[in-house]
Formats: C-alpha cells, sequence, structure tokens
C-alpha cells in the first residue's frame, strides 16, 4: 500500500478541484505524490460526473436567445406555456427539454428565485437569484427529460422579492407522462 | 499553508526513483527506452489527473498528458533539463504552460510522437461514473448537501454565494460539499461503507 508521510486531505483536495484553492502547492504535491495522486484520482471522476451532467443540461432559467441556441444546436425542445398555478403534462415522446414559460410581470421585481419541489411542496433545490431581465414578461424555466422522467412531478415556486416584501408569482408543476 | 503543502508533498522516494530515471535518460540521450517508459508510465497518472481538472474534455486532457510526458523526455534527451532530479517539478511547469497554450497544435505532438512512442493504451484513465445513476443518488442527498452540488457545479457559484442561499459560512459549504461527495462515492459504490 501506498502511503504519504502528509497527506492532503480529503477536503483540500475536492476544494483544490472545484474552487482552485491553494492549486499551486497540491498540484506540487499531487505531481510528486503517488498516494495522494491516487486518491485525487478516485475523487475525480463524481466530479467530473457532475461537471459532465451541467454540461449535457441546459441552464435551469431560459432567455429567448438561449433557448433559440439550444434550438440552433439541433436540441429537441418543447415549449408549452403555463399558467400561474395548475400542471402541465409533458407527454415525453423525442423532446430533449421541456421548457415552462411562464407569464410573470418582473419590471418591479427585484430578485427572483425559483423552488424546485416534489409535489408536496417538499423543496428539492433552490435557484437562488435567478437571471432574468426587469423588462421580461415572461420566465422560461427549462426541464431537461432525465430530470422529468425521474420524479412524480416537479413543482416551481417563483418566488420575487417585490419592494422588500416576498411575493409566491407563480407555483406550477410538470408531470412527464411516459 | 502552501508552504506544509509544498514541504509534505516532496514524497522522497518518488523524487528519487524519478530523478533517476531522467538521470538515465537525460545520460542515454534518450535511447534507453526502459527509463522513457518508466517515467511515463510514472509522470502520466499525476499529470493527467491534474490535466482533467483543467480540460473539461477527456480526450483533450489524455492528449495533453500524453503531450506533457513527451515533452519532458525530449527536453532530458535534448538537456534542456537543469535538475533532472526534480523532474515532477519540471513536468508539472510544462503541464502548466501546455494547458495555458492556447495555440498548441497537432503539429507539436505529431514532431513528438515521431520521436518517442508512448502506449497509451495501457495508461490509466480516469473511470467514468453512470451519469443516470449519479443524478439518482444527488436526488437521496439531504437538501443542504443537494443545493450545495446544484450551486457549485450547475449554477458554477462559490463557496460564499452558495453560503448566503444557506445562511451560513463558506467554510462550512466546503464541509457540506465534502460530505456530498463522499456520500456520492458511497451511493454509486465506489468507496466502502464508513463503520
Amino acid at each position: 500500500m501506498i502511503v504519504c508521510d502528509s497527506p492532503i486531505a480529503e477536503q483540500a483536495l475536492i476544494d483544490y478541484w472545484v474552487e482552485g484553492l491553494d492549486a499551486e502547492g497540491v498540484e506540487e504535491h499531487l505531481v510528486t505524490c503517488e498516494a495522494c495522486s491516487l486518491r485525487m484520482r478516485a475523487l475525480a471522476p463524481v466530479m467530473i460526473g457532475a461537471r459532465t451532467l451541467r454540461e449535457s443540461m441546459p441552464l435551469p432559467v431560459l432567455t429567448r436567445a438561449q433557448l433559440a441556441a439550444l434550438r440552433d444546436r439541433g436540441v429537441r425542445v418543447t415549449e408549452r406555456d403555463a399558467a400561474l398555478t395548475g400542471e402541465l403534462a409533458w407527454t415525453v415522446d423525442d423532446s430533449d427539454v421541456f421548457v415552462l414559460v411562464v407569464p410573470v410581470d418582473l419590471r418591479n421585481v427585484d430578485r427572483l428565485d425559483i423552488d424546485y419541489c416534489k409535489p408536496s411542496g417538499e423543496v428539492m433545490t433552490v435557484f437562488p437569484d435567478a437571471p432574468v431581465h426587469r423588462h421580461d414578461t415572461e420566465i422560461l424555466i427549462a426541464c431537461d427529460r432525465h430530470i422529468a422522467t425521474a420524479h412524480e412531478a416537479i413543482r416551481f415556486r417563483v418566488r420575487g422579492m417585490i419592494a422588500g416584501v416576498e411575493q409566491v408569482l407563480a407555483d406550477c408543476r410538470l408531470r412527464a407522462v411516459r | 499553508m502552501l508552504d506544509d503543502l509544498r514541504l509534505a508533498g516532496a514524497n522522497g522516494e518518488m523524487d528519487r526513483r524519478l530523478g533517476a530515471l531522467a538521470i538515465r535518460i537525460r545520460d542515454s540521450r534518450g535511447a534507453d527506452r526502459v527509463a522513457v517508459d518508466g517515467l511515463c508510465r510514472a509522470l502520466w497518472p499525476r499529470v493527467h489527473v491534474i490535466l482533467s481538472r483543467r480540460e473539461h474534455d477527456a480526450a483533450a486532457a489524455a492528449d495533453l498528458a500524453q503531450e506533457t510526458v513527451l515533452a519532458v523526455v525530449a527536453a532530458l534527451t535534448d538537456g534542456r533539463v537543469e535538475q533532472p532530479d526534480r523532474i515532477a517539478a519540471f513536468a508539472l511547469q510544462v503541464a502548466r504552460s501546455l494547458a495555458a497554450s492556447a495555440g498548441r497544435t497537432r503539429a507539436r505532438r505529431e514532431g513528438l510522437l515521431a520521436t518517442f512512442v508512448i502506449e497509451t493504451t495501457t495508461l490509466p484513465t480516469l473511470d467514468a461514473v453512470d451519469l443516470p445513476q449519479l443524478g439518482r443518488c444527488i436526488d437521496h442527498l439531504p437538501f443542504r448537501e443537494r443545493q450545495t452540488l446544484f450551486e457549485t457545479f450547475f449554477l458554477e457559484r462559490t463557496a460564499e454565494q452558495t453560503a448566503q442561499t444557506l445562511a451560513t459560512t463558506a467554510s462550512n459549504v466546503r464541509v457540506l460539499r465534502h460530505r456530498a461527495i463522499r456520500a456520492l462515492r458511497r451511493c454509486l459504490q465506489l468507496e466502502e461503507e464508513e463503520s
């Protein structure tokens, strides 16, 4: 078994990989240390996998230009208008991405957060401070087919900060039907 | 911390082994093929993992790692390495320089390949994870760990930005991220269950 007298902590290896923390020192260690290099090689696949997942998916919130660029790249998109509340069914055929067009007037919204929830309302993840333009009157929420089909339904709760007060601007669901 | 890492990183035995191979290559002007092969195989995994962080394309990272080890051998052969006993540090500089070089060309790599041969099919690559399974494993993480990964990898936000979402500190976000990666490795059966 190969051992290192002063191994780099696992968290430091992850911090280096993700953020480049102490990159110079970590790399100088890795290139001379077989043990730590092996540990880095064992950790890397999960982080490369997460990076690959992200690169294979659309941004969670799109602009019209980004949506057009997706289509130009050959990504098959199903685009549907969503009511502010209620449910949309996506019969998953051969499209890759479902885009919910949520009609929200953003002129007075200072900050927008989107919660991705289970049907029960339990929050799975939050897209904090989603990048939208104040002159927009719609939000394009993109959902990859693999994400959609992995869940019974996904509930998107759009929260906006208006004049210092948080309001739920939309609360809609997407149900993928195979 | 950096100084500590640099000192700790001096894995003396490894440096001596690599240094001995480097000196053999330099003294034989590249004719000692056993030493060339040994050095390439020893440097490859270390250089490759560093370049895999920088290069998002796996094939590009492998090409760059190959180019790096071959450039190191070429430099030794040409007598351009002043401290062959510190060949690993030299290789790191070469790797960084090549990675930063926007104008790297196929011709440069082909020139090196015409001089030196390295059988890449037997070199270790990084394992690929099952992406759908990885997605399911992420879904099963507790909220704070999942949110940390979402912001880190999907939104490419800093630990400081993620800390604002979770009402915590950047240091704690790094702890959560570490915990999440460990949980994913267990979920993907890449790591033994902790007792």
